[in-house]
């Protein structure tokens, strides 16, 4: 199987010279969607039939996934399938770049290092999904198809600031009734976020289908998501209050505590997250006081529905100085 | 949101840049509206040239820019009602030539239809969106005089910091000479220039710098407005395509080159404010603020104030 991350160099030729994708498992790559007029499924719980997507007031609701407790067999491959772009082998190493061979991305100078602000942005993510404890391969595995977004794209620090801002009100109007979403659904709105900060925000863009060849997500499952989105926001994609600079202010604080730690802090990030949970203690980890460092509001549905959650978490939440999108 | 049988599509007006736009009717309200029709494309997904338009339009309520109504948003295709305008300001001005020879408006139309450019221009600035692409073309008219900018496609906001600014926007004709020369740090100034150019066309009734490359493009201004150095512009050294070799101009008289193709007489406040406006220097640009305070529209804002 060929890796599918497309070097930022080819990355002008795609349209014409498309990248072969590696054959997906007999799932399908958008079975998530595979009948994007279907009727919403049963709750898992009741027994489903298929994994037809949710259609929920305009908005394509993931269906309902199975963290860790669903055996019912409906949804076996939802655990163990990486979502479609992360089906590759190895990922492309952050190559350093050639001045000349970068302009197959949007920024020919990057102001951050691409490790950090990948394990930033999958930090925002987590906290804009709600997510505190997730299995570690799926985060490894989302957490290296970001850094192979961001070197093919080369998005400049503004659109992914744009995007993470986008995912943020996405979450925030279209509560996910499954507080528990697949690594899935994570990867594929974030990379919904990153099409419309693109589009929006940079005068190079990407077409869908060159999003399609570097993230391998389906053609058509982009185009109905970006839509969907698109009219969830009523395409007001200038109106959010955006706090710009309290991304800035964030993501030096988070770059500086991995610097001070000198390990891949996100990839520890949920040791002590999970701890958290087990002993309803603070832990000391930096990571636990990053989150109250991220622009990303936590998605409020979360709040209500992680019967184990831990509600001293959210009293500390409003204590501090917790920068909001809002 | 509007569904599409409310308008009755009737003649087609034009193709845009990346559209087909129609005149239509509002089967409700009897008003006439633009049709706007973009065709989705199932590579590019959602344009981004639509989807900015939409949402930096949609925040743009002013006399001075063409509203955007509603969206239609159906399977195969994208369509943006907007307000209905009778022409644009190139079609009004081609429509005057008398024979081939081009013919400028009166210098009270060109004030008023100047002055509403600005206003509609100040308004974007204060909102942080550069328009990217002004020209004649671009700005549209109806009987009462009043005059709106549209096309926001390639518009963009910027209030934030970006460093990925292209070059390669705004028309040759309307292309001000930094970005001509690779500047990707401009901001509301490059918008100013194409005003000068639009001002300075309405006069003559002919471009004032129809440059058919870039080379070709800065050669024209540079003969017209003088060759710039590190004197006159401090900076443009370090510009991507900036050459010390230009061949060297120095300035002319813009109210004689201009004088020639107008019948009425031009005055010095209003060539003061075209110099103001075509500054080679960027940052020596007024900015349309600035621009609507200048003595030539003095009995317009006099009239504001009272």
């Amino acid at each position: 199987m060929p890796p599918l991350v497309v070097p930022p160099h080819q990355y002008d030729y795609m349209v014409s010279n498309p990248i072969q994708l590696p054959p997906l498992s007999g799932n399908g790559n958008n079975y998530f969607y595979a009948n994007a007029n279907a009727v919403a499924p049963p709750p898992p719980h009741m027994g489903g039939t298929l994994a037809a997507p949710v259609v929920l007031q305009g908005c394509y609701m993931p269906p309902l996934l199975p963290q860790c407790n669903n055996n019912n067999g409906f949804y076996r491959d939802s655990v163990s399938l990486p979502p479609p772009g992360l089906l590759f082998n190895q990922p492309a190493p952050p190559q350093p770049m050639v001045q000349d061979n970068v302009n197959g991305g949007v920024s020919l100078d990057l102001n951050y290092d691409i490790d950090t602000m990948s394990a930033f942005i999958v930090h925002n993510v987590y906290v804009g999904f709600g997510i505190h404890s997730q299995n570690k391969d799926s985060y490894d595995l989302f957490l290296k198809g970001i850094k192979s977004v961001l070197n093919a794209t080369r998005l400049p620090v503004s659109t992914i600031y744009y995007s993470l801002n986008y995912l943020s009100r996405y979450l925030t109007q279209n509560i996910m009734k499954n507080s528990n979403p697949g690594i899935n659904v994570i990867y594929q709105n974030t990379i919904i976020a990153f099409i419309l900060g693109n589009k929006f925000n940079d005068d190079k863009t990407f077409t869908n289908k060159s999003w399609s060849q570097a993230t391998g997500m389906d053609l058509k499952l982009i185009n109905e998501m970006e839509r969907n989105w698109l009219s969830s926001f009523n395409y007001e994609l200038n109106s959010t209050i955006f706090l710009y600079n309290d991304f800035i202010f964030s993501y030096d604080i988070f770059a500086n505590e991995r610097k001070i730690i000198g390990s891949p802090m996100i990839s520890d990030c949920q040791t002590p997250i999970q701890s958290f949970h087990q002993n309803s203690t603070f832990p000391s980890s930096p990571c636990y006081y990053n989150y109250f460092n991220s622009p990303i509001q936590l998605n409020s549905n979360s709040k209500s529905r992680n019967n184990d959650f831990n509600y001293d978490y959210y009293h500390f939440d409003s204590q501090q100085q917790y920068y909001k999108v809002y | 949101m509007s569904s599409g049988s409310q308008f009755k599509q009737l003649e087609k007006l034009g193709n845009g840049t990346y559209a087909t736009v129609y005149k239509g009717l509002n089967k409700t309200t009897g008003e006439f509206v633009a049709l706007k029709e973009v065709k989705l494309d199932s590579e590019e997904g959602t344009p981004s040239t639509a989807i900015r338009e939409i949402s930096l339009m949609k925040e743009l309520k002013h006399e001075n820019i063409v509203r955007l109504y509603d969206v239609i948003h159906t399977e195969n295709k994208l369509t943006l009602v907007f307000e209905y305008m009778d022409k644009d300001l190139k079609k009004y001005m081609d429509s005057r030539t008398v024979g081939n020879a081009p013919v400028g408006l009166e210098l009270h139309l060109v004030k008023y239809f100047q002055w509403q450019l600005l206003e509609g221009l100040a308004f974007c600035h204060e909102n942080k969106i550069l328009h990217r692409d002004l020209k004649p073309q671009n700005l549209l008219i109806n009987k009462k005089g009043q005059l709106k900018i549209g096309d926001f496609g390639l518009a963009r906001a910027f209030g934030i910091p970006v460093n990925t600014f292209s070059s390669e926007v705004v028309t040759l004709w309307y292309r001000a000479p930094d970005v001509l020369m690779g500047s990707r740090t401009y901001s509301t100034s490059i918008d100013i220039w194409s005003c000068g150019c639009i001002l300075a066309e309405m006069i003559t009734g002919k471009p004032l710098f129809p440059g058919t490359n870039e080379e070709e493009q800065l050669k024209l201004i540079f003969e017209t407005m003088g060759t710039p150095n590190e004197q006159s512009w401090p900076g443009i050294s370090s510009l991507p395509k900036y050459n010390p070799g230009f061949p060297q101009h120095l300035p002319k008289n813009l109210k004689s080159i201009l004088q020639a193709h107008c019948a009425s007489d031009l005055d010095d406040t209003l060539i003061a404010l075209l110099h103001g406006l075509l500054q080679l220097n960027p940052d020596m640009r007024l900015s349309a603020k600035q621009a609507l305070h200048h003595p030539w529209f003095a009995e317009y804002y006099q009239q504001q104030q009272q």
